[in-house]
């Protein structure tokens, strides 16, 4: 079990942002792991149930702390218009793929990118990106439907690409060009937008 | 060529694997096309490469806790677990009525059961010499000194005078030792003739001995 502590934090300190909030979840996860393992059925991966417990014991955490803090993340709130999109690449932009994982700086970038999405925008990032969960099994750790967890993961991408271009403050001039200039052409639009 | 366009959203769905077939093969078709296509190739490639970099950001960050706080979590857990364990186990009946006085009355009446015990065994030794010395038998002292009577009799003893001694010093001639001291106690070595021939007695008294002589 002690193998996927770390794996578990991961995943808890992307929804919660907290070391010692995250490490609660860890705990509670594998207090939860022993009590329901005869109930464990064995149609999906271990590994898979695992996450599920852990997800909904972060999605929990963050409904009662929304509570305390008396602040309701709505989806709109930070969707930033229809400007710019995806057409920003912060990460693709700084070379090389492999070694751009590695570099501190980005890998800072990326935290406190996450720092700054909302609880909502956050929570299916990490389910997607990280744990591999399927629109659908989004949606019932959610309470919503396929659809909006497909706009809202669509939106948190975006939101999480602007904001590494901020903290990065690299984004080449030729791809920020073509964003603006060559989306007619390419024929990629935004959510809304239809192109011919 | 399709004439339809693509969505950034549907980009992201494909991406994810999560269209439906017929728009996964538009998805594709328009990725082919060459205006199109190294830009969509770009955008998902950009999705590839945040995916792997929130891993690694969020693996970095999981290697920085150190063992020992994990393993301070996992101490937390097992005691969490056999509090649960504690709680589910079938709790002990509850004594009775009657264990439950037993058990306020028992640091009083042990010590009183003791000190009665004692107090009946005392009772028993003296009322031995009490029975003994109601009836002395003056012409055969012999049995009396060597074969004390075992009736236990309680209420007596207390009716026995005190002045009263509870073994009558015999009347009997000197022998050859005429005295004896042990243990602080003092003796007379003395015989007496009766029915069945001479008897020696030894005579022991709770007098003390004197000073000098507890030397012997």
């Amino acid at each position: 079990m002690q193998r996927y502590q770390r794996k578990v934090y991961s995943v808890a300190y992307g929804f919660l942002r907290n070391q010692e909030d995250a490490l609660d979840v860890v705990q509670e996860s594998f207090i939860k792991v022993h009590r329901y393992l005869g109930n464990f059925e064995g149609n999906s991966s271990f590994y898979t149930w695992l996450y599920r417990i852990v997800t909904n014991l972060c999605i929990d955490h963050i409904r009662k702390n929304k509570r305390h803090r008396e602040l309701e993340f709505d989806d709109g709130l930070r969707h930033d218009g229809e400007d710019g999109g995806m057409a920003a690449m912060p990460l693709s932009s700084l070379g090389d793929p492999a070694q751009v994982v590695q570099r501190r700086e980005i890998l800072d970038a990326v935290q406190d990118g996450l720092q700054y999405l909302s609880d909502k925008h956050r929570a299916v990032i990490i389910m997607r990106e990280l744990q591999g969960m399927s629109y659908e099994e989004m949606a019932q750790a959610m309470k919503c439907s396929k659809g909006t967890i497909m706009s809202r993961l669509f939106h948190a991408r975006r939101n999480m690409q602007k904001l590494l271009t901020e903290r990065l403050g690299y984004v080449p001039s030729s791809l920020a060009d073509e964003t603006h200039e060559d989306r007619g052409a390419d024929g990629v639009a935004t959510p809304q937008a239809v192109l011919p | 060529m399709t004439t339809r366009t693509i969505s950034e959203q549907q980009l992201s769905a494909y991406f994810d694997g999560e269209l439906e077939p017929a728009e996964r093969a538009e998805v594709e078709q328009w990725l082919a096309r060459d205006a199109a296509g190294p830009r969509g190739k770009a955008l998902l490639g950009e999705l590839g490469l945040m995916r792997d970099a929130l891993g690694a950001s969020l693996n970095a960050e999981a290697a920085r806790v150190p063992e020992a706080r994990f393993e301070q979590i996992w101490d937390e857990i097992d005691r969490a677990l056999d509090r649960e364990t504690a709680a589910h186990q079938p709790a002990a009946p509850s004594p009775s009525l009657w264990a439950r006085a037993l058990g306020m009355i028992r640091p009083v009446w042990m010590p009183v059961a003791a000190t009665a015990g004692v107090t009946a065994v005392l009772v028993a030794v003296v009322s031995s010499g009490a029975v003994t010395t109601s009836e002395p038998d003056a012409n055969t002292p012999e049995v009396a000194a060597s074969k004390p009577a075992p009736t236990v009799a309680p209420a007596p003893v207390l009716a026995v005078a005190p002045e009263e001694p509870a073994f009558p010093e015999p009347e009997m001639r000197e022998a050859e030792i005429e005295r004896i001291e042990f243990s602080g106690k003092q003796g007379r070595i003395g015989t007496i003739e009766g029915k069945r021939g001479t008897t020696t007695v030894i005579w022991v008294s709770d007098e003390d001995a004197g000073p000098g002589e507890r030397s012997l």
